[in-house]
């Protein structure tokens, strides 16, 4: 390999991964347990009910979109460290690199600007249920249901575990990864469904648009930082410290 | 690398830098048919996918008829506004379908260059009328009024035939690229292990049919 | 047409559309009144359906050469969901 100058050192790209791993841990904890919104509230609260989720405890809720603000852009040190890992692997000019990449960074605003909004609602909570309704439910429309972008972030990663040129036990994108990345694919076409339901599996609390892509997505970033160390590792015995 | 398709192409040359599996053994995952083992089917990360989406749809199948235990008259009186005579055409067309690509699979393991992207092109054209008929199926309900929330019933039909219709949508986006792909010799056994993933993703988007057409237009 | 009597996978294919064919005389309201009971014709449909679903996977998707570790995997998969899904027709979580 003679590329090790024209990418960032496996050293660098090892931090960021641990920087996503940090990030998320932190985002999980503001989310789950001081925004407490895991498991969602129903889709189909009234304006009575969805005013109390943030006037009671209305100081913790704003901390945790406080972590939340400082966390939500966890994916992206990864979504780099990915499209780095792309690019050796690319011919020519990375096409798919830059696709993850860019759709991967633009992609995060939609877990950070969630905590925003809700952090809007919880922010007056003492103004009139209904306002704070819109509010509420514009933040997990927009945390559950936008789709465009993942699916082509993942594309990328499908395309390069497929069609890379090194031993898959040497790679950061084994096969398998890339079947783990379709099946991610295939199940975040879910996601966009909740705009039509209130109640029941289909709606935003329920298990197709939350909790089976919920899950995934943990097994996925769980999976792909995993491949990511992995493959840098090997990387990192190729080449000594410093070459 | 210049591969005799034909001939033996199950057996790589030793030169032949075979992807490695899963298994944390490393056991390799060449193409050999006639191993004592047996042959996976695609290979071995092909079957997170579709164990992963399989076991997905059968948590929504049993969401289903969990709801239907509160309301067997609603889900019965609900049924009987599907046409029967439909949901089975859309059956036959996908197991049809799926004899295809079977075939098609087989023919492109064989290094049949012709056959094979014929064969796809069926598939794919059995997947456009199922497509098409459930386009028509959907208009007649509107047509009569109904609509997802017309009932707990049609939420689930609607939300599961939807689903699975992304799924005959991706897969006819598969067998469509199958097609292309097999009417030239594929350059490496990998490539062939992706043509199986692929047919197996088919075979699947006709099995998880069949359950949904079982529980939506049969059970009573 | 001696060529496709000795093609597997067509005749799996015309025993698949039979079964289909049954299933679907089986199910569904005029089902009931030739079957006798609803709970009959539940079982009949569902079982009918997932012994397709073992069928498709071990002669479409090519299980039947797998290593025997995925065979059985696939089996207790569909007896798994059959259960299950039976279970909770007769109201085993209601």
């Amino acid at each position: 390999m003679t590329d090790h100058g024209l990418y960032a050192s496996t050293r660098t790209q090892r931090f960021l991964v641990w920087l996503t791993i940090v990030l998320g841990v932190v985002f999980a904890i503001s989310y789950m347990g001081l925004m407490r919104f895991f498991p969602p509230p129903p889709a189909s609260l009234s304006a009575e009910e969805v005013a109390p989720l943030y006037a009671e405890h209305n100081i913790r809720f704003r901390i945790g979109v406080i972590f939340g603000l400082i966390s939500g852009g966890f994916i992206v040190p990864l979504t780099i460290v990915i499209s780095i890992q792309m690019a050796r692997l690319e011919k020519g000019v990375p096409v798919w690199a830059i696709l993850q990449g860019l759709t991967g960074v633009v992609g995060s605003v939609f877990i950070w600007c969630p905590v925003l909004i809700w952090g809007v609602a919880s922010f007056t909570a003492e103004r009139a249920p209904e306002l704070t309704l819109i509010i509420h439910e514009f933040g997990w429309l927009m945390f559950i249901t936008p789709l465009s972008l993942f699916p082509m972030q993942l594309l990328g990663i499908i395309v390069v575990a497929f069609s890379k040129d090194e031993p898959d036990s040497q790679s950061a994108f084994p096969r398998w990864l890339g079947y783990l990345t379709a099946w991610q694919l295939v199940q975040s076409f879910g996601g966009p469904i909740a705009v039509l339901f209130k109640t029941g599996i289909f709606s935003w609390a329920g298990l197709l648009p939350f909790w089976a892509p919920f899950a995934l997505f943990c097994a996925w970033m769980v999976a792909i930082c995993y491949t990511m160390l992995h493959g840098l590792r090997h990387q990192e015995r190729l080449a000594p410290a410093g070459a | 690398m210049a591969f005799a398709i034909r001939s033996g192409w199950h057996r790589p040359a030793p030169d032949v830098d075979i992807e490695r599996s899963i298994l944390p053994s490393g056991d390799s995952l060449s193409l050999r048919r006639d191993s004592p083992g047996g042959h996976i089917p695609g290979e071995a990360g092909v079957w997170i996918l579709l164990f992963g989406e399989m076991t997905f749809f059968a948590l929504l199948f049993a969401s289903f008829l969990l709801y239907r235990t509160s309301d067997v008259a609603g889900f019965t009186a609900s049924q009987a506004h599907l046409s029967k005579a439909v949901g089975l055409t859309n059956t036959l067309l996908l197991l049809t379908s799926s004899l295809f690509v079977a075939k098609a699979v087989g023919a492109a393991s064989r290094g049949d260059t012709s056959s094979a992207p014929r064969l796809f092109r069926l598939g794919l054209a059995c997947a456009i009328g199922f497509i098409l008929l459930k386009g028509f199926e959907y208009h007649e309900l509107f047509d009569r009024g109904i609509a997802i929330d017309s009932h707990v019933f049609f939420s689930f039909y609607f939300g599961l035939t939807v689903l699975h219709l992304g799924h005959v949508v991706i897969g006819s986006i598969l067998l469509g690229a199958m097609s292309v792909a097999t009417g030239k010799m594929l350059a490496k056994p990998s490539h062939l292990a992706l043509i199986e993933s692929g047919g197996c993703f088919w075979h699947m988007v006709d099995l998880l049919w069949i359950v949904i057409f079982a529980l939506l237009y049969l059970v009573e | 047409m001696p060529v496709l009597l000795r093609d597997r996978l067509f005749l799996v294919w015309v025993l698949l559309v039979a079964v289909t064919l049954l299933s679907s005389q089986i199910g569904g309201s005029s089902g009931v009144a030739w079957i006798g009971s609803p709970a009959a014709v539940t079982v009949a449909v569902l079982s009918i359906a997932l012994a397709k679903v073992w069928m498709v996977m071990f002669t479409y998707m090519d299980v039947r050469g797998a290593p025997l570790a995925l065979r059985v995997l696939v089996t207790a998969w569909v007896a798994i969901v059959l259960t299950a899904l039976l279970a909770i027709y007769f109201g085993a979580l209601s």
